[in-house]
Formats: C-alpha cells, sequence, structure tokens
C-alpha cells in the first residue's frame, strides 16, 4: 500500500520489505501471546485479551512475565495521568496498537476520553475487527457507547461514537492523517500518542517524521513511546541477530541507543519536554505492594536475566503545550 | 512402662518424619512395563547393548543429539530405572579420594625392562611426598602411552594403552614452589629411549597424580557441555568428573544433557559424579522448563520418573577431607558438620529452610555474617561463616556453583570460597565466559580453565520457557 513511500536505506527490494512487514506484523501476535500468558498466571486483570488472542501452550519465563506487568503498568499509568489531568477531554491515538484491550479497561473504570482511535497495519486491523464483531464481549462495550445499533464501517475497519479502529502505515502520514479525520479526529482536543514497540519497526527517519506530524498536528499533546534502549552492546547485537533470523528488522535501532538518543529524538521533533526511564529503574519505583503480589506469582531464581533484559527496555513521554493542565507534571 | 516410652519414640518419629518430607509416593518405576516396550525397526538411533551403558552406546547417543535426533523412549526410560538405583545408593555427601602420586611399575623398552621404583638404580622411593624431581620447562601436551607402560603397579602388561597422565612431583619448598606448578600442566608420559644403566635423578619419571574435573551449573546448554568433552576429553575411569547442579531448565537442550549425564554415570559410576542442583527441583522445572521440555518430547510420566531421579542426587562431595563441593553454598546457622550433611534424608524435594535448603540456594557474599538472600529463599554467608565452617570440619576451601559469573569462576572469601559456572554466554544472553577446575592429588589448588560459547541450532522461539533473548519482549 505504502510501499512506494518506503525509504530503502536497508531493503534490496520491495520483496525483502513484505517480508519485513510481516515479520513486525507477527510481533504483534507475540506480544499479545505474553500478555495472555501473563494475565492468566495473576500478573493483572484483563478480561477482554482472551477474546483477541489464544493462550499459549508453553510457559514463557518469569523474566518476560515481569517484563510485560512493568510495561503494561508504567504505560497504563502514563495513560491514566494524563486522562485525569485532561479531565477525559481529550483524545487517545494508539498507534501501532495490535491486539490492546486499553479502550475496554478503560471504559470499566470510568476514564475514557472523548475518543479512543487504533491503528495499525490492515491486515491486523481486519482480524481484531473480525474479533470485535463476533464477540458480544468486545461489541457491546463499544455499541453502548454508540449512537446507533450498529458499528460502522467494514470488514477492514471500524468506527463508532467513542472508539475507531482504522487500518493505515504508520509510515504513510497524509494517508494516515485523512483517515483519523474521516473517524472525527479533532486537532483542538488534547491529544495522547502512544507507540508501545512500533518506532523502533521503522527507520530512524519515518520515526523523526511521524514524531514531527503529531507535533506538528496537536497543539496541546503528550507522545508516549516504550521500545528498546542501551542497544549498543552485546545484548542488543544479540536480540538484533536473533530477530533478524525471524525476519524482523529492528530498522530502528539507531534512537535506541541510549536514553539520551530516546530523549532527543523528541526534543528535536517539535516536541518541548522528554523524559526516559528504563525500565529496571521504572520496577524499582513500582508500588512496594504490587511488587511483593507479582514476585510471589513465580519464583524468580536469580535476578541477573531480568536485571539485564529491563535495562534495554525504556518508557518515554515527551509533551507539547498543556502546562496549563499540569501536563509537564506527568511522571512515571 | 518401658514399652509405652518407646512405643512414644517411635510415634513421635514417624510423626516427625511424616512432616519432615514429602509423602512417599508410590514410584513411577512400578507402573512402568519396560521389557514390553517395543522399538520400531525404524528406529536407528542408539540402543543399550544388553540392557547396558557401553562406551559405544554413549559416543552414538552424543552424536545423534547433535543431529536433534531423539533417543528411543525405552532407552531413557532404562537409563533412569538403573541411574535411579545407582544414585538411591550413596551417601548424601560423597567422598572421594584423588591419589596424591600412583606408583607407575615397569615401562616398555629395552631387556628386562627394570622397574624404576622402589628398587636400585638411585630411582626416588615413592612414599610420602614425592621428591624433587621437576622438568626443567613445560612438558608438552599428553600423549598417548605405548602398549606395555601400566598406569599403576600391578598391572600386567595387558592393561590397555590409555592416556598417561604424568604431572610431575612438585617440589613443596618455599620459592621455588610457583616454579613447580607450571609444570604441573598438562600432563606428560615421555618415554625413555634406554632403560640401561642408572637413571639419573633428573630423569623424568613416571608418577600419576589423579585428577578430577569439576563443573558447574550447564543448564541445558548441551552443545556447549559437547564442548567441554572437547576441550578436556570424555569422562573415562582416569579423567573423572564432578558436575555441580543445574543441568537442566533455561537451555533449549536439558533432555540431551541429563540423559547424556545419567549415561556417563551409568558407564563409570565411580569416576562420574552428578551433585544436586536448585534446579534439580519441582518447582523450577515447572518454571523454567524442564518439564515443559519433557513433556513435549516424551510425556508426562517421563517428567514424574525424572523428578523421583533427581531425589536421589547427593548433596555434597568431598575430596580428600580437604575440598567440600556443593551446589549453592553454605549454612544459615552455624556448627553444621560433614556429619550433619552425610545425615540428610535427600530423597524428597527441598524444604523452604535447613541445611538441605542451604546447600541448594545459598550464595557468598563479601561482608562477614550473613544475610537475607536476594533470591527469597536461603541466605547469604559472609567469609567468616566460611571460615568458621571450614575450620570445624578440617576442610581447605569450597567449591560451589549457582551464579553466573562473567569469567566463568570466581574465587572469593580470601580463596576459601571458589565459584565456578559452566554454561557460557548464559540463555544467549549474558555473554559470559564458563570454566572449570582441575583438582590433582597432588596438588588440590583450583585450576581454572576458561572457554566461550559454541553455536547451537536454533529452536522455536520461545520454547519451554526459555531462551528469553531470542525475542526479548516485542
Amino acid at each position: 500500500m505504502a510501499t512506494n513511500l518506503r525509504s530503502t536505506t536497508f531493503n534490496s527490494g520491495p520483496s525483502s520489505t513484505e517480508a519485513d512487514d510481516e515479520g513486525v506484523q507477527g510481533t504483534c501476535e507475540d506480544a499479545s501471546i505474553c500478555k495472555r500468558f501473563a494475565v492468566s498466571i495473576g500478573y493483572w486483570d484483563d478480561p477482554y485479551l482472551q477474546h483477541l488472542v489464544r493462550l499459549s501452550k508453553e510457559r514463557k519465563a518469569p523474566e518476560i512475565n515481569r517484563g510485560y506487568f512493568a510495561r503494561v503498568h508504567g504505560i497504563s499509568e502514563l495513560i491514566k495521568a494524563f486522562l485525569r489531568k485532561t479531565e477525559c477531554h481529550c483524545q487517545i491515538l494508539n498507534l501501532g496498537a495490535g491486539m490492546d484491550t486499553t479502550f475496554w479497561i478503560l471504559k470499566d473504570q470510568d476514564l475514557l476520553p472523548d475518543k479512543y482511535f487504533e491503528v495499525d497495519f490492515p491486515l491486523i486491523v481486519t482480524r481484531k475487527v473480525h474479533s470485535i464483531r463476533s464477540r458480544p464481549h468486545l461489541s457491546k462495550p463499544i455499541l453502548e457507547l454508540h449512537s446507533e445499533d450498529t458499528l460502522q464501517g467494514d470488514g477492514h475497519m471500524l468506527d463508532s461514537k467513542r472508539y475507531a479502529l482504522i487500518g493505515a502505515d504508520l509510515r504513510d502520514l497524509a494517508t494516515l492523517e485523512e483517515k483519523l479525520k474521516k473517524c472525527n479526529m479533532n486537532t483542538q482536543l488534547p491529544t495522547l500518542l502512544v507507540t508501545e514497540c512500533v518506532l523502533v519497526y521503522m527507520t530512524p527517519e519515518q520515526s523523526a517524521n511521524l514524531i514531527k506530524w503529531a507535533a506538528n498536528s496537536f497543539e496541546t499533546a503528550m507522545f508516549i513511546s516504550y521500545e528498546q534502549v542501551n542497544m549498543d552492546d552485546r545484548f542488543g547485537q544479540i536480540m538484533i541477530e536473533n530477530l533478524r533470523r525471524r525476519q524482523c528488522d529492528l530498522a530502528g535501532v539507531e534512537p535506541c541507543k541510549s536514553l539520551e538518543s530516546q530523549r532527543e529524538r523528541f526534543l528535536s521533533n517539535g516536541w518541548e519536554t522528554a523524559s526516559a526511564v528504563n525500565m529496571m529503574e521504572l520496577y524499582s519505583r513500582l508500588p512496594r505492594a504490587e511488587v511483593s503480589r507479582i514476585e510471589a506469582l513465580e519464583f524468580l531464581d536469580e535476578l541477573e536475566l531480568l536485571e539485564q533484559l529491563m535495562c534495554h527496555y525504556c518508557l518515554c513521554w515527551a509533551t507539547r503545550g498543556g502546562s496549563e493542565l499540569g501536563l509537564t507534571e506527568i511522571t512515571c | 512402662m518401658k514399652y509405652q516410652e518407646c512405643n512414644k519414640i517411635v510415634k513421635q518419629k514417624a510423626f516427625e518424619r511424616a512432616i519432615a518430607g514429602d509423602e512417599h509416593k508410590r514410584s513411577v518405576v512400578d507402573s512402568l512395563d519396560i521389557e514390553s516396550m517395543t522399538i520400531e525397526d525404524e528406529y536407528s538411533g542408539p540402543k543399550l547393548e544388553d540392557g547396558k551403558v557401553t562406551i559405544t552406546f554413549m559416543k552414538e547417543l552424543m552424536q545423534w543429539y547433535k543431529d536433534q535426533k531423539k533417543l528411543h523412549r525405552k532407552c531413557a526410560y532404562q537409563i533412569l530405572v538403573q541411574v535411579k538405583e545407582v544414585l538411591s545408593k550413596l551417601s548424601t555427601l560423597v567422598e572421594t579420594t584423588l591419589k596424591e602420586v600412583r606408583a607407575v611399575g615397569r615401562c616398555v623398552g629395552g631387556p628386562g625392562g627394570a622397574p624404576w621404583l622402589g628398587r636400585g638404580h638411585g630411582a626416588q622411593k615413592l612414599t610420602g611426598p614425592p621428591g624433587l624431581v621437576c622438568l626443567p620447562s613445560p612438558p608438552p601436551p599428553p600423549r598417548v602411552c605405548l602398549p606395555g607402560c601400566p598406569s599403576s603397579p600391578g598391572l600386567s602388561a595387558s592393561v590397555p594403552p590409555s592416556p598417561c597422565p604424568c604431572p610431575l612431583p612438585v617440589s613443596l619448598h618455599g620459592s621455588s614452589r610457583s616454579a613447580m606448578t607450571s609444570c604441573l600442566s598438562p600432563p606428560l608420559c615421555p618415554l625413555p629411549t634406554s632403560l640401561s644403566g642408572p637413571l639419573p635423578l633428573r630423569w623424568p619419571l613416571f608418577f600419576q597424580t589423579e585428577k578430577i574435573t569439576v563443573c558447574g551449573d550447564t543448564h541445558g546448554q548441551f552443545y556447549d557441555l559437547l564442548n567441554i568433552f572437547e576441550l578436556n576429553g570424555l569422562p573415562s575411569d582416569t579423567n573423572p568428573y564432578i558436575f555441580n547442579g543445574d543441568f537442566v531448565d533455561r537451555g533449549s537442550f536439558s533432555v540431551e544433557v541429563i540423559l547424556t549425564l545419567f549415561g556417563f554415570k551409568l558407564l563409570y559410576p565411580d569416576h562420574f559424579h552428578l551433585l544436586r542442583g536448585n534446579h534439580e527441583t519441582d518447582n523450577m522445572n515447572q518454571i523454567y522448563g524442564f518439564e515443559g521440555e519433557v513433556k513435549a518430547k516424551y510425556t508426562a510420566q517421563m517428567y514424574e520418573l525424572f523428578s523421583e531421579v533427581f531425589e536421589w542426587l547427593p548433596l555434597a562431595q568431598c575430596i580428600n577431607g580437604k575440598v567440600l563441593i556443593m551446589h549453592g553454598g553454605l549454612f544459615s546457622e552455624d556448627g553444621v558438620t560433614l556429619d550433619d550433611i552425610r545425615k540428610i534424608e535427600r530423597n524428597r524435594q527441598p524444604p523452604d529452610s535447613g541445611p538441605m535448603c542451604d546447600l541448594l540456594w545459598s550464595d557468598p557474599q563479601p561482608q562477614n555474617g550473613r544475610s537475607v538472600s536476594k533470591r527469597g529463599v536461603s541466605c547469604q554467608f559472609g567469609p567468616d561463616v566460611t571460615k568458621a565452617f571450614l575450620e570445624e570440619n578440617h576442610l581447605d576451601y569450597i567449591i560451589r556453583s549457582h551464579e553466573v559469573k562473567a569469567e566463568g569462576y570466581e574465587v572469593a572469601h580470601g580463596g576459601r570460597c571458589v565459584t565456578v559456572f559452566s554454561a557460557p554466554n548464559y540463555c544467549d544472553q549474558m555473554g559470559n565466559k564458563a570454566s572449570y577446575i582441575h583438582l590433582r592429588g597432588s596438588d588440590l589448588r583450583p585450576q581454572f580453565h576458561q572457554f566461550t560459547a559454541v553455536p547451537h541450532p536454533d529452536v522455536k522461539p520461545m520454547a519451554y520457557a526459555s531462551t528469553l533473548l531470542q525475542l526479548g519482549m516485542m
């Protein structure tokens, strides 16, 4: 769809591009399977994930489960902080959302924004649309908030009063913007953009464009990004190599060099403030009660692997405007 | 009155026994009928010979595994049943002697081939501490002896040739000690060109000291285990090994590792030793991959049998009454003796605390005293604890494993607490070196040999809860 717009810094041709996209799309399943597994052990509650992804027959390592717990917790805290500061008069754009269930969880918590948008590759969106349409647990909450009896859209997208699911390529910003606007995205509202392991899959140029587009589109905004960091070391090299063998290129690994470079990519693309913390640091700052609870779920026999894994992931957040709302105070 | 007293004691002991351990379940062995298991014609893999493990079987098995094939379940069951029997007869504390010097009798050569030892010709008598003979320069790598070179006195010439480890006796005189150390390795077995006439004292003599190799955690890293055997030689009666626990979990080839180790245990029961690690337990196997791997490759019943076999692994080994080896470390309380270890009834899952738990779980710490373990079980013990334990038990030092170390080993507590870890690039992630230790009867100081990871086949991602790094968190 947007292959002609891809910069070919590393690709040899369209076929490898398609393979790369497929590899990237595969990570959606990996992430959701890992999250569902962690939920099944009791790390956190999510009654909606089971309707979107199967339960893995093989156990995931405790480090992976704890890692996903910290990730989900960290992102969710930042999202809730934004919603509170804006008193829910805002919109959320979850870019590369995959099988994310935040919309349904926020509805249960009475914390919905004016509208919640999810964007992902058309192939992934089609699957999600099908799941939503065929499962009342997923469709009912959306319909409850909708003005009509049925949801708009076809097999490839979904639109309703408070929730939209759009198939688009995040590297094709013009089309992305057009589709968002068709679903009543309001650039005047304070907007939260979320990318959870997304930017690393596009080139540094493409992600910079996306970040810049977001800064230019919304006067009052926050951007939350979760992905790899400190990738210059041996651990990073091994991960890159392993993923490459699985046809999944970390095209955007350059900005993942350090916390500094992660902050810089926002500051130099129109954002006013930028913060970044590595997940080991974040984990150590989690409420002790929560940590005790999850550490009791699965016995971790040694800490080295967990620490090393967590030190290679970070949570970043950047703000633009919103000082009167107190957006710049938000922290993790 | 006396009867009542006795009865009370018996009842009390029975009660203590019952609460002390898991219920004694019926063994999987009872419900197995290995004899009636058939091996299909299509199976072209290794089979036990007359129900026994042989060196041929072991070599075929390692190649079969290297080619990523599966051992027939009948053979796996045969091995497990036999090794359970062997292990159950061992003491919880295995005691091993490495001879300082083994006298070597006659050697091949000229007429008569007069024995060199204990008879004229100015040869040194080999009683008590060895003499002052030493090679002037580091000896060349080991060579196989020619036929007729027996490795110990009293053996007939029909003893098959074997590598003749002959590190030379070391002078224990003061300052020359460090120079002597270089002569200790590698072993050498030169043959004299002539046996006529008196032997000059400085001619190399056929001394032999017994050596043992101690390996730490291997964690299902089968290809790295094969590499240990490449580097250090296959196990044999003259190349004994101790594997200090944590053979399974985390790595993707735990089944291959454990069956190989059990096979060698059956082949060389007195020269191949396995000690239990904290990962030879149900809780760990459930979470860290071994149970999943056995269930995927075989059945849940086979896993149950593995679990039973693990319960019989000894918990510690003592070399020459001087070096104590265990997987984890020392104790949460003072005053534990070697006899206390010997008396532990080990055939159970480890309790949450106490000496059995400590042996499998504890870690050294730099500061004196004891602390709560960062693992959440057992303790961390300081140099003073180590010193006191060693003194009370007349030991020189301990060797343990359990912790990944960047260099594959670490010497702590002023040399009294040595860690050895034998899983290089642990979990395909840590990038660490691994090592193994040589101990010699003539010199019980640890000699470290480091090695790095070798490539291994890609298994499917997230297999058996292992290989965290293959995908990390996407």
